[in-house]
């Protein structure tokens, strides 16, 4: 029984709905509730870093919660394994630092904001410490119900437009988790992750393939894998920067969780293997990750842009996963992280720049790199990243993603994100022509230095900064990095400890 | 920690020989840089530093990752000095580099995937076939080539001197030590590097534009010694390798003064060029000679042992002499065309031209040279050689006389001014080739940009997926069950 696992979904909870109160008492204190309980949330994570440093790097970490104390099938539990803990970490580590950032760039209604924000993070963090299906569908529903107002928060009719769509999608895809949900409870008679995992192979193998399906298409409608993959573009666009950052950075990377949980540690990866679908989702995922980069040359949005790649990179993710050898899934789980601050960077410096600009296109940021020069430079590493260049981390995850589609004998699919990278250094570069031009003031095209509109500049530029330096300083450190990585591999690979906990524990 | 980082390298004096090469040359360029005026100074040293950083990582490691490292960072800092040049020849440069770089990294993880960790002698044929095209993009093999006369002949002339003088060679120092047995396609593409290159020196007008296709010739020999497996053709690319690096870094340098004093680029608008600066005439004239391999200079001994490559076979000989006479043509073109041309009305006038460091940055290298010919036995692994300079003036002299000959029956190939090369020239002329084929022989005057037509192709694909897809929300919301229909269907 770890108290501090059911503390690492309250803390947030319960912030958010102090912070109204926080708003009659005296609105003013309410940015240092806000970065005090976030601080909170990250100690607790330090916390079970360090008091579980040598299991973790054993890879050995197990803690386990029950709710009311009833044990696992009766109850409700939550689980803290290796894999958890990874996503756990970023998460906490990456929101906390956007919602400092949030300080200096939302300046209007940060209340309902912060209430929003709070709620996802707890929602975000319930998803990967449970170890109930139901629960984890309820939590992945409060993703949902909590990430549309965000994007629709500039209360414009584009962004009123996004959120819509992006609920449509979202409702759908959970429709479909909902209906595996069902088809589970009504076969089995259990919710628990653990009893399930015992328990699947004895279902009939139609009953099997209904419910892997369902749950690979609602998790493929989440991700936003290519046909599914138009809410993604519009959401990413229109949101603010950080809730931006926050959907391409940490939103997607739970739904890789989730499918990581689901189809290895409840359904097993032999199913996928029995139903002779990974060869398909590999196509589909690569398919999808060139189409992303592919329409990301395209755009003249800015955001577009960053968005459509983002499709191009879960691509990559998914289908480097699917392979199912310990170098894939290093390589998937250190490109989790590798993209998750590549691309928080990446809004988050745009962010800033495009409060000098009249609008997203790329036409409207000529000449932006000279009045922001060091967030500009922060932008080419980020995107450097990106592209894999070193010493950024993102090399270093393309390296390895390339190298287990090698040694697992797909040479075409290798060579696919190749051909992403080069496609990537062509959009991203078309942005830098665009802000390295020469503007003269007063000439015959209309042109006006807008001033920024933010208060706290300095915080917006500092976090943004802080976010690129930790692609630089990942990349050259990481191997300590590595180490946890190939602990949590070992523990995909071998899904049994964690049954065997929750069973046994 | 230490100890594991450091064993990622290897300290022999193979490689020190290299790195300290590289290092000078970097050195006199970053010298000789320093009589340009450019803004931003303190940023293109930073370059150099980093530039030499990595260098240094790929000629020292033996792991494979650090080698790719090493190799997209020189790509980076040589990108970022060419900024100071063009920023269009730049942005080329860095995208077809990319490109190579990283079908290079594709290859070596291939490599690795085959049971070679470490940086060493590969044995299977297809894996040294596609690491050759793949360090052949930066190191200009035959068919990837396209990119160096431009850029090289671009580019400002201290980065032309390291991008000419040593990054073309980092292709060759890495096969230098994974084909240690020979290679038949290298020797052969080392052949026609050798004589597509010399040919196009010939008949180049632009004196930046000669030396950049001499580089692609002289490669060719590198290429070929270290094909043919012989081991004192091996020893010849070795030292090859090192003299060609110094001699050309030299010969770019001093070009970048020749078109102050002439402020023309044409060899033809040299004229008496003697009269005008005699120092740097020496300079150019020993430059060229030591890649002619006159006798007593090193050039002559790293082309001396690069012909063991022929073997016993005739026919390969004599083929080896028609190389060498190529490089005669070009060298003494240049002579006449700047040496022997009067310019009745010229008068030595006193342009303020800052040339502070010209005589260390084009001297020094020369020198080196000079040492290298005397130390020749000792800086290379094979004990003692007689290089027979008296045989090898006899045969020199005569590779003269018959260049000249060659050259007076062609009037001294005075042909039509051209244009610098630039990669819209190139694509009219794939275009007009193109249409011959089609038998449409109208020439295109067109200026065509490159990057724009890669670019509209590009953009124009993505348009078209983007038109194929659904635009409102109820069609595409419509594609979720045709895509559960299609799934069922195929399970």
């Amino acid at each position: 029984m770890e108290t501090v696992l059911i503390l690492l979904i309250t803390v947030p909870l319960v912030t958010a709905f102090l912070i109204p109160l926080m708003d009659i008492l005296y609105k003013r204190a309410r940015k240092y509730l806000v970065v005090f309980s976030a601080f909170i949330e990250f100690s607790l994570s330090i916390y079970l870093f360090i008091t579980n440093y040598n299991k973790i790097i054993n890879g050995t970490l197990f803690l386990g919660y029950n709710l009311g104390g009833w044990i696992p099938p009766i109850g409700i539990n939550l689980v803290m394994d290796m894999l958890s803990f990874y996503f756990s970490s970023l998460v906490t580590f990456a929101v906390m630092f956007l919602v400092i950032y949030s300080i200096g760039f939302i300046g209007h209604h940060e209340g309902k904001y912060y209430v929003l924000l709070f709620i996802l993070w707890a929602a975000m963090q319930g998803i990967v410490l449970t170890g109930d299906v139901f629960n984890f569908y309820v939590f992945l529903e409060l993703i949902l119900i909590t990430s549309a107002p965000l994007i629709a928060f500039k209360r414009n009719t584009e962004g009123t437009k996004a959120a819509i769509k992006y609920m449509f999608y979202g409702i759908i895809g959970g429709l479909f988790i909902f209906i595996g949900l069902i088809f589970i409870y009504s076969n089995l008679g259990t919710l628990n992750f653990a009893e399930i995992a015992v328990n699947f192979n004895s279902l009939s193998f139609e009953t099997q393939k209904i419910i892997a399906l369902f749950f690979l298409l609602g998790l493929f409608i989440k991700l936003g894998i290519f046909p599914f993959h138009f809410w993604v573009v519009r959401a990413q666009s229109v949101a603010p920067s950080p809730v931006s950052a926050l959907l391409s950075g940490i939103v997607e990377k739970i739904y890789i969780y989730s499918f990581l949980r689901m189809f290895w540690f409840v359904f097993g990866h032999n199913v996928l293997q029995e139903l002779k679908i990974i060869g398909l989702i590999i196509f589909i995922a690569l398919l999808s990750s060139i189409v992303g980069h592919i329409l990301a040359l395209y755009e003249d949005d800015i955001k577009r842009m960053l968005a459509y790649s983002t499709i191009g990179h879960l691509g990559i993710i998914i289908a480097v996963l699917v392979v199912n050898s310990k170098l894939a899934i290093i390589a998937g789980l250190l490109h989790v992280f590798a993209h998750m601050l590549m691309k928080i960077s990446l809004f988050t410096t745009t962010g800033y720049i495009l409060q000098f600009t009249p609008s997203h296109k790329l036409i409207d940021s000529r000449g932006v790199a000279h009045n922001n020069l060091t967030i500009f430079m922060g932008f080419i590493v980020a995107a450097g990243g990106m592209m894999g260049l070193p010493p950024m981390i993102g090399f270093f995850s393309k390296v390895f993603i390339i190298q287990s589609f090698i040694e697992s004998g797909m040479l075409i699919s290798g060579s696919m994100v190749v051909l992403g990278s080069i496609i990537a250094l062509i959009y991203y570069f078309r942005y830098f022509i665009y802000g390295f031009k020469k503007i003269t003031l007063g000439s015959t095209e209309e042109f006006r230095l807008i001033l920024s509109v933010l208060y706290r500049e300095r915080v917006v530029t500092d976090i943004a900064l802080f976010f690129v330096a930790a692609v630089v300083i990942s990349g050259l450190f990481y191997k300590l990095i590595y180490s946890p990585i190939s602990g949590v591999a070992d523990l995909v690979l071998n899904p049994n400890l964690y049954i065997e906990f929750i069973l046994g524990g | 920690m230490l100890s594991t980082f450091l064993n990622q390298f290897v300290f022999n004096n193979f490689n020190i020989l290299f790195t300290v090469t590289g290092i000078f040359i970097t050195f006199v360029a970053l010298m000789s840089s320093r009589d340009y005026s450019y803004a931003h100074k303190e940023l293109f040293y930073l370059c150099n530093i980093i530039y030499i950083i990595s260098f240094v990582m790929i000629i020292m490691t033996n792991n494979w990752i650090i080698f790719i490292i090493g190799w997209e960072l020189v790509t980076v800092t040589t990108f970022f000095m060419l900024l100071w040049g063009s920023n269009k020849i730049a942005r080329v440069y860095l995208i077809i580099q990319f490109i190579g770089s990283n079908f290079l990294l594709y290859v070596v993880l291939m490599i690795i995937n085959a049971g070679y960790t470490t940086i060493g002698p590969i044995n299977e044929l297809n894996l040294q076939i596609l690491l050759i095209l793949g360090v052949g993009v930066k190191s200009a093999i035959i068919g990837l080539h396209f990119w160096l006369p431009i850029v090289h002949s671009r580019a400002p002339s201290p980065v032309s001197a390291i991008l000419s003088g040593w990054v073309v060679k980092l292709g060759f120092i890495v096969m230098l030590k994974t084909i240690t047995s020979g290679n038949e396609f290298l020797f052969y593409a080392g052949i026609v590097m050798v004589i597509y290159g010399g040919l196009q020196a010939v008949l180049a007008t632009d004196y930046k534009v000669m030396l950049a296709f001499s580089t692609i010739s002289q490669l060719g020999f590198i290429a070929i010694g270290i094909g043919s497996g012989n081991i004192y053709a091996y020893w010849g690319s070795v030292l090859h390798i090192i003299v060609h690096g110094l001699a050309k870094t030299s010969l770019f340098l001093s070009s970048g003064y020749w078109i102050k004093i002439t402020k023309s680029r044409t060899i033809y608008n040299f004229k008496n060029a003697w009269f005008k600066d005699r120092k740097n005439s020496i300079l150019t004239i020993i430059g060229l000679s030591v890649l002619a391999g006159m006798p007593f200079l090193a050039g002559y001994n790293s082309k001396y042992l690069i012909k063991y490559a022929a073997g016993d076979e005739i026919f390969l000989k004599y083929v080896f002499h028609i190389l060498s006479i190529i490089t005669y043509l070009y060298v003494f073109r240049f002579f006449r065309w700047a040496f022997f041309n009067n310019d009745k009305g010229f008068k030595k006038t006193h342009d303020e031209i800052k040339r502070s460091n010209f005589i260390f940055s084009t001297l020094t290298p020369i020198l080196i040279i000079f040492g290298i010919t005397v130390f020749s036995n000792s800086l290379i692994g094979l004990g003692n050689i007689n290089f027979h300079i008296l045989d090898g003036l006899l045969k020199n002299s005569i590779y003269i006389v018959v260049s000249l000959l060659i050259l007076a029956t062609f009037n001294w190939v005075h042909v039509k001014v051209k244009p610098v090369p630039s990669l819209n020239l190139l694509l009219i002329n794939i275009k007009n080739f193109m249409n011959i084929s089609k038998g449409d022989s109208k020439v295109n005057t067109l200026e065509v940009d490159m990057e724009n037509q890669i670019y509209n192709s590009l953009i124009n694909t993505s348009k078209a997926i983007n038109n194929v897809l659904p635009k409102k929300l109820q069609s595409q919301l419509l594609l979720i069950p045709i895509a559960i229909l299609l799934l069922l269907l195929f399970i």
